[in-house]
């Protein structure tokens, strides 16, 4: 804090590093749409100049400073919004373009379908997969599906557990495929940049 | 607020659901900006059901397709739809067609599998039996050869007190044939007739072998000629094979002791050669 206190470029580069991701899942929880990426940006610049103005100088209480800042935005920004808000033209919405998601979007969202569609297939009982996908598409409550089921609160987690655990390794493990192909791009594209490969065979 | 806490109370999910109370979030948010384990749990809850979101969304778009399919035959006329319904048709005989060859092909396929499972099973009890069978004549030959051994021993104590020699008999050279590896070409032995006792014993150690019945023993001389052929061997408790020649028929030069091993149908098998290298002369 007292290298930012200074002007310390790095230091700042290594706020964000360090506590980026946090604040990127708080923002989501708070957020709607792409909102979260203009607030993310939002919160470190004002943290950053409050830091700076030396508004802060316990160390410890900067996760929650952080925390409370970026929940502030998210709370500002969408009482601005209410107060913008008018009824939509449907008429002229029906001509403006849908936006469309990036092809690298679209296929981590195709793959992280096939990840999804894994583990409902994997799992042993259609209760279970009933379970999973009234909890988390239809977000009914905890205890209504528990109930319905005549599950302990145990078991029910212990179906939810047993279904996110099995997603994680399947995860993971694309992450780690998908390092390897990007290493083996990387390699490629250095190799036809010395000259090693021809450009087109 | 430990992990233990998190876990068993399942405030990530709370958490992303907003159903955690306003306090406890606050705490909540405070603890995992500095948590990676919790930040971790946090994005995988947060994938997944976007994986399930994008998974049912694939389902819906799917299932509008089929729907928009078939308002749209159904907005043609008779005629079309007639057509249309004569290629499903045709297409779905076809598909059930190669369907049930299909089953008849993997149906044969299985067949032929579980037969060559079959016979595979049947040769792998034949096999065990007879190794079973092998390590039980094995066995029983030992404990006949322990009592000849027992017998000798007691013969020649007896013998020995008899007579009142408390020496042995015989002053024997032995010789044990060794070969290391990666010297093959080197003598096993090198026998000097001026330094040897007679007879001259080669000692033959033997790798016991479920195949192998009996054991056979020959000398050659340097010029090829077999001096002496013994067969019929069993080893000895020390699972030896002892020859004994007199030095005197032995004459300078490299001679070959083969060792064959003898299977109860009669057949031999070389096992090992060994060279013995004769030099010197009898005094």
């Amino acid at each position: 804090m007292a290298r930012i206190r200074a002007g310390d470029r790095e230091a700042e580069g290594s706020l964000v590093e360090r506590f980026g991701k946090g604040i990127a899942l708080l923002l989501d929880r708070h957020c709607r749409g792409g909102d979260a990426e203009d607030l993310f940006q939002d919160t470190f610049r004002l943290v950053i100049e409050k830091l700076r103005r030396g508004e802060l100088r316990e160390s410890e209480k900067l996760p929650a400073f952080l925390a409370q800042v970026a929940r502030s935005l998210a709370i500002e920004h969408y009482r601005k919004a209410a107060r913008r808000k008018t009824e939509p033209d449907s008429e002229a919405l029906a001509f403006v373009p849908a936006s469309a998601a990036s092809p690298l979007t679209e296929l981590l969202a195709s793959e992280n379908a096939a990840l999804a569609r894994q583990v409902v297939r994997e799992l042993g009982t259609a209760r279970d997969r009933e379970i999973l996908l009234r909890f988390y598409l239809a977000e009914d409550d905890k205890d209504t599906i528990a109930a319905d089921h005549g599950l302990s609160s145990l078991q029910f987690n212990r179906v939810l557990h047993r279904a996110r655990q099995r997603y994680k390794e399947l995860y993971l493990a694309r992450v780690a495929a998908g390092a390897g192909r990007g290493r083996a791009a990387l390699g490629a594209l250095v190799a036809m940049f010395l000259g090693l490969v021809p450009l087109s065979r | 607020m430990d992990h233990r806490e998190i876990v068993e109370q399942g405030w990530i999910e709370l958490y992303r659901r907003g159903q955690l109370a306003p306090e406890a979030e606050v705490r909540f948010e405070e603890h995992f900006l500095g948590c990676p384990q919790c930040q971790q749990d946090l994005d995988l809850a947060r994938s997944f059901q976007r994986g399930l979101q994008a998974m049912a969304a694939q389902e819906v778009a799917r299932a509008a397709v089929g729907a928009g399919l078939a308002a749209f035959f159904a907005r043609r006329s008779r005629l079309l739809f007639g057509v249309a319904a004569l290629v499903a048709l045709v297409g779905l005989s076809a598909a059930l067609y190669l369907s049930t060859a299909r089953n008849r092909q993997l149906a044969s396929l299985a067949g032929e599998l579980k037969s060559e499972l079959d016979e595979r099973e049947l040769a792998r009890r034949k096999l065990a039996q007879e190794l079973a069978e092998g390590r039980e004549r094995s066995e029983r030959e030992r404990a006949e050869l322990a009592e000849r051994i027992a017998t000798l021993e007691t013969a020649a104590a007896t013998g020995r007190a008899a007579t009142g020699l408390a020496r042995p008999q015989v002053l024997s050279s032995v010789y044990l044939m060794a070969v290391v590896r990666g010297e093959e070409d080197a003598p096993a032995a090198i026998v000097d007739l001026a330094q040897t006792a007679e007879p001259i014993t080669l000692a033959v150690p033997i790798d016991l072998d479920p195949r192998i019945h009996r054991y056979r023993l020959t000398l050659t001389d340097p010029a090829g000629r077999v001096l002496v052929t013994l067969g019929d061997l069993l080893p000895n408790p020390l699972e030896t094979l002892l020859l004994a020649v007199p030095g005197a028929s032995l004459g300078p030069g490299d001679h070959l002791l083969a060792l064959d091993g003898i299977t109860p149908d009669g057949s031999a098998l070389p096992l090992e050669r060994y060279r013995v290298r004769v030099v010197g002369r009898r005094p």
